[in-house]
């Protein structure tokens, strides 16, 4: 469990002295969080499943936990891309359909059950075996797991967390700047209305 | 048509720009706005030429459509479908491929260094890949006037390659930045600050100074980064050219006589596709390393089955990237390095062949400093941590200064541009297929750089390293030489297979050195725009150029 | 009283040097300018060490005992100098570590073309002694109109003068008024040089004070020297200063207002943007040049 390294963190407090486009496009991502609309029951419980695993949330009320899942699924029902494809993996959306199968097949094989029916820890070895690149499962055979954890997987769920104002209060990332930039350039120093950060020895970075 | 497009908080690019009809002949057809298109449609519509620059992508307006967030600046980049291969596969997108008015330098970091003399022979002093049909006396002047174009700030004396300095004072560095000097410093490795980058320490006309925002890779919102749009666009359209946005050149047709005859494209009006011809009598593809070669090969006619200009069979091959290894450290102290430009600090100490490395030619150490998300992407490459690992490790971001190695990669004409044989992109031109691998070189080059780049951050007092191995830029795909067998076009761009047709981006550089190549990309520009008018004007362009030497004018 | 005999009667205190309340008005202002100029670039390192603060702690105090000083003799005797001495102190600790911060930024001294151009302002904690300085001249001088003394009493006989205050007090100050001017211009000038580098002189105009300064020094070492320079070539060169500052006020502010967010934007265009009242520190030049060129060398009549 992580701990709150820079308390007073409040990046969308500094939302009045952002550009009206930037604002916009920020206060959508936190207010409209799409319905989904590509994966079914199952896959939705999986696919929840390892953002969670991924990106754990359990310190945080349910109400400020970042959603993650419904932008994954928004982007398969969109068929976004990021401009290239690995050649031996399928598109994005067909990528993700394999996947989550491919976490049940790991699953099956190692634990008996479905992944979203395992115990924390289980998961976490379900995955530990994907992200080695040798995982049990037919799946596999057509998907090649490493690729598919980090370059999908990984990239996406990350890129997603790291996009949200919650995931800047947790690293201390200062957030748009436009009008205003950044003035304390030397020793690592914060702006003014920036958070200090908070170190308890138990975290200390070195 | 009346433009509306805002460049900086004090310009508003509100011309009247000219448009042609497609079905008068302009003198010159450019495909791509980049550093490359974007300088020659300023210089050929100085001249006096009637000019079209085809965009496939569309305005970025510096209010409207730049955004402080990386999430949400997709449109900057070129996201159509491509396939990528071979044992150390590419990847593209915002890596590498922009989109729109002003291409990849809306969205690159702006490093702007020289070549090395060296770089123009590599074949004579090292014995590997090629030489390149110019010297770099040939460049220096070009070079000289686009540091003054952009500008680009930089130290007065830097010392690589070939010593000059900079007309702009050089950029403040941030924290991140300081971790590089102060570690080469603790090396005795000769570094210098605040350069070369083009984005300006002071005002530039209606282009604000940097307020330090960090967000370059974004855009600049401020103006302040030199790209083609503040930097060369303005002046074309204000000297007659035409900036046409939402074009997407799908075939370039060769008429009965050998020679090319316009430019045919796709425009999207809502759901539909509207197909049309741009006529010209020259045209010229700048449309950078992927696209390039891409329609030049989806452009096969009978005397080009091959593709068009194609007779060498080198139109895709040679595919380099640079390696752009980025290592980062921990350090005791925070960084932040989040704050100002990440370009802002290099050395060129290791760029040129040291005999006493197990490998050729060498790499540039560069400062970059990751966004968020860009962090994360990094961090989950290394070792494919997720869950308490990964978000401690993030929780560190502030932490963390980041070093991007660059690194001179060798021609091999097994790294290629293909046509995929099935996939087609959502106007149905089939896509492009890349295969990448690295040599055994490269990878020495590589480790060597890396090692490095981990020592100079311990140096700066780093508690532990990390690296991913990355690629940056990319270049090769249609180079220039001395003979139609050994190269797509001569000194000049000119293909040698078709009199009026030009490749003017990256695609012809044979050798790409340790620096990045959006300078030296725009200086090639140049020198072929002051032959163009000098060919154009000795009717040049309607004859092969049997002779290297033929047309000096 | 017409203009004429506004302006001979200025010239009169000045020559007396009973213009006390003016230097203490001159005083008060240049504490606030460079005490806000020290805050605002403090700012940006965070006051991460404790001395950064002390600049902005005394520009109230001193501001305030200059401006007592207009009002109460008493001030101008004992809270202004206390203030000024401790004005010019802090801005010598500053300058100690301002060139410590220089040598210890990545590279120090060896990347010293780099560094000082970047790093902590070299001559600005200088200029904050000049605060002092000012104000110690201020406490020294007498009121307008005033009968006696600097401290008050009625003065002795003027040909029995000696001493440097009581020599100021009569207004027999001239040359050291005319160095201490010319001190300021190399303080201020080389700040211009400097900050203008940063911003690669982007502006024709930012070269007028690098230009600028060699002559008024000049200027102010020949009326240290020469009675003429100081009564035709100083003021010359001391109206030219002032002009250059003035205008530079305004192009600095005009600079703020283009920034992105301009006038909405002040907490950072102010601190990133041109300094507003650094070009008012560099006119104060010519203001002090001025004053020098009216003021009376020692042993002459009156």
């Amino acid at each position: 469990m992580i701990g709150n390294r820079y308390p007073a963190a409040d990046v969308l407090a500094q939302r009045g002295r952002w550009d009206a486009a930037t604002r916009a496009v920020v206060l959508d991502r936190v207010h409209n969080v799409p319905e989904f609309r590509y994966f079914d029951g199952h896959d939705r419980v999986t696919l929840e499943a390892l953002c969670a695993r991924i990106i754990p949330q359990d310190h945080r009320p349910i109400e400020d936990r970042v959603p993650i899942a419904p932008w994954i699924d928004e982007r398969c029902a969109g068929a976004a891309s990021v401009g290239f494809r690995f050649e031996d993996m399928p598109d994005d959306a067909t990528a993700w359909v394999l996947g989550l199968a491919g976490l049940d097949d790991a699953a099956q094989s190692i634990a008996g059950a479905p992944f979203c029916s395992l115990s924390s820890v289980e998961q976490d070895r379900i995955l530990d075996a994907i992200r080695t690149g040798d995982p049990p499962g037919a799946t596999w055979q057509r998907l090649p797991a490493r690729r598919w954890w980090i370059n999908l997987a990984l990239k996406q769920i990350c890129g997603i967390y790291y996009a949200h104002p919650t995931a800047w209060n947790e690293i201390g990332f200062g957030g748009p700047a436009y009008p205003r930039g950044y003035a304390a350039l030397n020793f690592g120093a914060r702006e003014p209305w920036e958070a200090d950060e908070v170190l308890d020895p138990g975290s200390s970075p070195a | 048509m009346k433009l509306d497009v805002r460049l900086s908080p004090n310009w508003l690019l509100d011309l009247e720009m000219r448009e042609y009809r497609t079905t008068d002949p302009v003198d010159f057809c450019i495909i791509g706005t980049g550093a490359g298109g974007g300088v020659l449609a300023q210089r050929l519509a100085h001249f006096g030429f009637s000019v079209v620059a085809l965009e496939a992508g569309d305005w970025h307006d510096s209010e409207r459509d730049m955004v402080s967030d990386e999430a949400g600046s997709g449109r900057l980049y070129w996201n159509d479908l491509r396939v990528t291969g071979g044992t150390d596969p590419l990847e593209f997108g915002a890596n590498n491929s922009g989109r729109g008015v002003g291409g990849g330098t809306v969205h690159y970091a702006a490093f702007c260094p020289r070549l090395h003399p060296s770089d123009f022979r590599v074949r004579t002093l090292d014995g590997v890949a090629v030489d390149w049909p110019m010297s770099y006396e040939d460049v220096e002047p070009y070079y000289e006037a686009m540091e003054r174009e952009y500008p680009v700030s930089g130290p007065a004396h830097f010392p690589w390659g070939a010593p000059h300095g900079y007309p702009y004072a050089p950029l403040e560095a941030g924290t991140a930045g300081q971790m590089l000097i102060k570690g080469c410093q603790a090396l005795g490795i000769p570094v210098v600050a605040g350069g070369p980058v083009a984005i300006p320490s002071g005002r530039v006309g209606k282009r604000p100074h940097c307020i330090q925002r960090g967000f370059c890779l974004l855009g600049c919102k401020v103006g302040a980064k030199s790209s083609m749009l503040v930097s060369h666009i303005p002046d074309a359209i204000a000297q007659g050219a035409e900036i046409r946005t939402g074009c997407m050149a799908f075939e370039i047709p060769l008429d009965p006589t050998g020679q090319v005859s316009g430019v045919r494209y796709y425009r999207t009006d809502g759901d539909q596709r509207i197909e049309a011809e741009q006529r010209a009598r020259v045209v010229i593809v700048a449309g950078y390393a992927i696209e390039t070669p891409r329609l030049l090969l989806n452009s096969t006619s009978s005397a080009f089955p091959d593709g068009l200009a194609n007779s060498s069979g080198l139109v895709g091959r040679n595919l380099m990237a640079q390696a752009g290894p980025v290592v980062w450290g921990r350090f005791p102290d925070l960084i932040r390095q989040y704050k100002s430009p990440p370009a802002c600090a290099l050395t060129e100490a290791f760029y040129e062949t040291d005999p006493s490395n197990d490998f050729v030619r060498g790499y540039a150490l560069q400062t970059v400093s990751p966004l968020p998300i860009a962090m994360a992407h990094l961090i989950t490459e290394e070792a494919g941590g997720f869950g308490d690992e990964l978000l401690r490790a993030m929780q560190d971001y502030n932490h963390i200064a980041a070093i991007g190695v660059l690194g001179e990669i060798l021609p091999d004409e097994r790294n290629t541009v293909t046509i995929h044989p099935t996939e087609r992109d959502e106007l149905g031109i089939p896509v492009p297929a890349m295969h990448f691998s690295l040599s055994e070189n490269d990878r020495r080059m590589m480790a060597a750089g890396t090692a490095r780049a981990r020592a100079v951050l311990t140096a700066a007092g780093a508690t532990d390293t990390h690296a991913v191995t990355r690629y940056a830029h990319l270049v090769g795909t249609a180079r220039m030489g001395f003979t139609p067998t050994d190269s797509v076009v001569d000194r000049w761009c000119r293909s040698w297979d078709v009199p009026n047709l030009l490749v003017c981006d990256g695609s012809v550089l044979p050798t790409q050195g340790s620096a990045n190549p959006a300078l030296t990309i725009s200086a090639l520009a140049a020198r072929t725009a002051d032959w163009l008018r000098r060919a154009a004007a000795a009717g040049a362009l309607a004859r092969r150029p049997s002779d290297p030497h033929a047309v000096e004018a | 009283m017409s203009a004429l005999e506004v302006i001979r009667h200025l010239r009169r205190e000045l020559r007396e040097s009973r213009f006390q309340r003016t230097m203490a008005l001159m005083t008060a202002f240049a504490a606030i300018a460079s005490g806000f100029e020290a805050y605002i670039q403090h700012r940006r390192g965070d006051f991460a060490d404790w001395r950064m603060w002390t600049p902005v702690w005394l520009m109230a105090p001193t501001a305030a005992g200059a401006l007592a000083a207009v009002g109460s003799r008493r001030a101008a005797h004992t809270v202004l100098p206390a203030l000024s001495v401790i004005s010019v102190i802090d801005g010598v600790i500053g300058f100690q570590a301002h060139l410590a911060g220089i040598q210890r930024m990545p590279g120090g001294w060896r990347l010293g073309q780099y560094n000082v151009v970047m790093g902590p302002p070299v001559f600005a904690p200088l200029l904050m002694s000049s605060v002092g300085v000012l104000g110690l001249l201020a406490s020294v001088l007498r009121p307008a109109e005033s009968g006696g003394g600097a401290m008050g009493q009625r003065l002795p006989d003027p040909d029995r003068q000696t001493g440097l205050v009581a020599r100021i007090a009569q207004g027999e100050f001239q040359r050291g008024m005319a160095v201490t001017a010319g001190t300021f211009a190399i303080l201020a000038g080389g700040e211009a040089y400097f900050e203008h580098l940063r911003g690669s002189f982007n502006a024709r105009l930012m070269w007028s004070p690098v230009w600028l300064t060699p002559p008024v020094v000049a200027a102010t070492l020949a009326a240290a020297v020469n009675e003429d320079a100081a009564r035709l070539v100083l003021p010359a060169a001391s109206v030219v200063i002032l002009t250059d500052g003035l205008a530079g006020f305004v192009l600095h502010l005009r600079g703020i207002g283009r920034m992105p967010g301009g006038f909405h934007n002040l907490d950072f265009n102010l601190t990133m943007g041109p300094p507003l009242f650094a070009p008012l520190l560099f006119a104060s030049v010519g203001a002090l040049g001025l004053i020098a060129s009216l003021m009376r060398r020692g042993s002459e009549g009156r």
